[in-house]
């Protein structure tokens, strides 16, 4: 996802200076250089609490009091987004956010009000990332590891903060959480492209399926064990048949299942129709049908409905949706303007109401459409489709199913009624007891008939039984997995390139690393051939240097894919703290005639340029940011470095202004 | 079934719209930081979420503004229902411009031509013993008029986004 970041606001809690602005260039390696103390760590949690984060670790005191908004401005593919909130009140973050989106975004002096909630905002950045409104085990599943996947999370994969650059046994930020760490492992293979929208909608359906395969193989197996049971009863009742002269037929016992059921149907046919039932039998019948009837009609209304608004959601999945290439697209404009020009136009009298006594009608609805025209213009924009949307076709399915199960049950039962109606009618035949044989006989026949051909529901059985081993396929886990392993081999084939240029010790430079999504950790090969994790690994050089080359091949890799839910960029606080330790506080202020050995400086200037040159391969489509005690001794003649501020001499992210 | 009944109803009688889109002007105007009229655009997409039972149910002061409106649809898993307010927009141009004609020869509203405005009459005589409207009325009167106090807060470009239309 086209996501780069364009400035960094702070708002004064004082209002008579303008706000802090800290610009960034999109597609280059940023540099903000600075000593320490001057609010370099700031700016990862400040972009963190902008992004709707649920708590707020921007440091306290200096950076927390003189402000009252903290802001960013960042590009989409469509469009430029100011997001900008509130300051924390104690340890209470704030859920006043301000949104503006616009082809070109302009910071205001001051913040208005708010007009976005936090819920609003993570709706919003879930909605541009083109999150799928799935939970991974299905609807019903409220395990919180494998709850919808939120933008929030993907937080882990753009974010370098001092405490994980050069950390042996994390590498992403904020996983030291159990909870976030699960969720992204449980996600990772959707990060990656692994799994996507289809094989989510078919685990989805497949919970459906097993929950009505079950019902029906259950009702199977009970009309099945009765069967033989009623191939004997209908015999039996043919026998009688014939005892009453209905049926020639000499050879009942060897004949099969279809010959009895001709036999049956045959006399059934032939029996003429009586009329001789009472009054009262009727009416009750006659009540009891117009209920039925009732019924019938509301199930059949409802069928109507819900199948319109599936074929809505679909012409509107097809028109407007196409979550494989791109997750928006224009629809046709309302042009409001262009139809009153139509109407003012094309009638005689006045537009609105036919009448010829205001003739000034017509000239007054053409400026209002000239006026419309204008507006329309300011306020072109692009519709977003809702995330939720392919969740709402997979639910109007099943309401669709279940609704058509509804009515076979009802017919069901409605035969039934008519079944145990005719009973009655038979009962006050003169040949009583002939004709009552004959009304359980066509009982009979019913539930004989549907067993012997199999019935609708081996046919249903049989269907759902080929859609479960098609949509098994998609979401087959060999192929879920092998499609894994292609991922983390493409990504780790890409941290060996850029270790090349990275301080490691030589053999690391060699064999390409293993990623691995289940540990979310990185194993090398030993001297003696056995796989060790990053912990194991000694040295922080060689630490941070996996964590620079794993970022940007991870960045790379998301690149390469069709459509992709991580921002692009990357922030990286301090990555050369392994080289250039803290300084003691008397050495500060002469921070800049330190000397350090060659070596140390060589391998800084070779994380910048490993980043630069990961950027500039993918022709600037991803941004990274660094925040650092370099300076441009160390990055100064590295192409496609973007200095961005000095923070020395005063200098500062919180102006020395608004507080001095 | 009964909901296209209703909405027959509704707009089969455009005096109810007239009163409808003066409430909704007025909830506009009482909301909007600088207490200005709402765009004449705005009444036609108002029209379009309330005269759908299905749009105009989750408007109510339960929520606090239009970003919760809008969530009311995907946590009640039917965004394809918001999804539908463009294309019952464009279906209900006519009927829109009918209802702003009689509210405007009713004295309810006021075009003003330069910026394409109405402007809503501010206070009304009570009405007489016996004359009352019927309570249904004043509760989709009372819906357009929060429909307009949200309208009110947002510019014209972010309802759009919210509502997913393209004017």
């Amino acid at each position: 996802m086209n996501f780069q970041l364009l400035q960094l606001i702070i708002w004064p809690k004082n209002a008579e200076f303008p706000p802090r602005q800290v610009n960034f260039q999109p597609g280059m390696l940023n540099v903000i250089t600075g000593a320490s103390r001057t609010g370099k760590s700031a700016i990862i949690p400040i972009i963190d609490y902008c992004l709707a984060s649920g708590d707020c670790s921007i440091p306290i005191d200096t950076i927390r009091d003189f402000a009252s908004w903290y802001g960013i401005v960042f590009q989409t593919d469509y469009e430029q987004v100011l997001l900008a909130r509130r300051v924390p009140l104690g340890n209470q973050v704030s859920n006043d956010f301000y949104l503006l989106r616009s082809a070109i975004v302009s910071v205001p002096l001051t913040i208005p009000d708010k007009n976005e909630t936090t819920d609003g905002v993570k709706n919003y950045l879930n909605t541009i990332s083109g999150m799928p409104y799935f939970n991974l085990g299905g609807e019903d599943d409220k395990k919180a590891y494998t709850a919808r996947l939120s933008f929030r999370d993907l937080m882990a994969l753009i974010f370098q903060s001092q405490d994980i650059v050069a950390n042996q046994n994390i590498l992403f930020y904020k996983t030291h959480a159990h909870e976030h760490r699960e969720k992204l492992r449980n996600w990772f293979p959707f990060i990656l492209g692994a799994e996507n929208l289809d094989t989510l909608k078919a685990r989805q359906r497949i919970q459906v399926i097993e929950k009505r395969l079950n019902q029906l193989r259950r009702e199977f197996d009970k009309t099945k064990a009765v069967s033989s049971a009623w191939k004997a009863n209908m015999e039996g009742h043919l026998r009688v048949a014939k005892e009453y002269g209905l049926l020639q037929e000499e050879n009942l016992q060897n004949a099969d299942p279809e010959a009895l059921l001709n036999m049956a149907r045959q006399i059934l046919q032939v029996i003429p129709e009586h009329s001789l039932t009472e009054f009262k039998d009727i009416d009750t019948a006659n009540k009891n049908i117009a209920d039925l009837e009732a019924e019938e009609r509301y199930l059949s209304a409802e069928i109507g409905l819900v199948k319109k608004r599936l074929s809505d959601v679909k012409r509107l999945s097809t028109g407007l949706t196409d979550y494989e290439s791109s997750i928006r697209k224009r629809v046709d404009r309302l042009q409001i303007s262009k139809w009153l020009e139509e109407v003012s136009t094309e009638t005689s009298g006045c537009p609105a109401c036919g009448s010829t006594e205001h003739p000034n009608g017509k000239a007054e609805l053409r400026k209002i459409a000239s006026v419309f025209s204008t507006i329309e213009q300011q306020s072109k924009t692009l519709a977003e489709v809702p995330t939720s949307f392919s969740r709402e076709e997979q639910r109007l399915n099943q309401e669709l199913e279940t609704l058509i199960d509804n009515k076979k049950d009802f017919q069901r039962r409605f035969d039934l009624i008519m079944q145990t109606n005719s009973e009655a009618r038979a009962e006050f035949q003169r040949r009583k007891n002939m004709y009552l044989f004959l009304g359980n006989m066509q009982a009979s026949l019913a539930t004989f008939e549907s067993l012997v051909d199999g019935g609708e529901l081996q046919t249903e059985i049989a269907l759902l039984e080929r859609e479960y081993t098609d949509l098994m396929a998609t979401i087959n886990e060999y192929t879920v997995r092998a499609r894994i392993d292609a991922a983390t081999a493409r990504i780790a084939q890409g941290v060996l390139r850029h270790l090349k240029t990275l301080d490691v010790e030589s053999k690391y430079r060699e064999v390409a690393p293993r990623f691995d999504t289940k540990d979310l950790n990185v194993s090398v090969l030993s001297n003696d051939n056995h796989w060790h994790y990053l912990g194991q690994v000694g040295s922080a050089s060689n630490w941070v240097s996996f964590h620079i080359a794993l970022m940007c091949a991870l960045q790379e890799y998301f690149l390469s894919q069709p459509v992709s839910c991580v921002p692009s960029f990357v922030i990286f606080d301090q990555p050369s703290q392994v080289y250039f330790p803290k300084l003691k506080r008397n050495q500060i202020a002469t921070e800049t005639d330190l000397q350090f050995p060659d070596e140390d400086v060589e391998a800084v200037k070779g994380m910048f340029k490993t980043i630069a040159d990961s950027i500039r391969a993918m022709n600037g489509r991803w941004q990274s940011i660094i925040l650092d005690h370099a300076d441009d001794t160390i990055y100064g003649d590295i192409e496609g470095v973007h200095e961005v501020e000095v923070w020395r001499d005063g200098n500062k992210l919180i102006p020395e202004a608004w507080y001095s | 079934m009964g909901e296209v009944l209703e909405e027959v109803r509704i707009w089969n009688t455009p005096v109810i719209g007239a009163y409808l889109l003066w409430r909704f002007t007025k909830g506009y105007a009482s909301t909007h930081p600088s207490g200005d009229a709402p765009v004449a655009l705005l009444h036609f997409v108002a029209v379009a979420i309330l005269t759908s039972q299905q749009l105009s149910a989750p408007v109510s002061n339960m929520r606090a503004d239009l970003p919760s409106y809008l969530r009311s649809f995907e946590d009640s898993k039917s965004s394809d229902t918001l999804l539908s307010i463009h294309e019952r927009t464009k279906a209900r141009l006519a009927y829109t411009l009918r209802a702003i004609d009689i509210a405007v020869a009713q004295g309810l509203l006021f075009w003003d031509t330069e910026t394409a405005q109405l402007y809503p009459k501010s206070e009304l005589k009570k009405p007489s013993r016996g004359n009352a409207l019927k309570s249904v009325h004043e509760q989709t009167g009372k819906k357009a008029e929060i429909l307009g106090n949200w309208f009110g807060r947002q510019d014209l470009a972010s309802i759009a986004n919210y509502l997913k239309i393209v004017f």
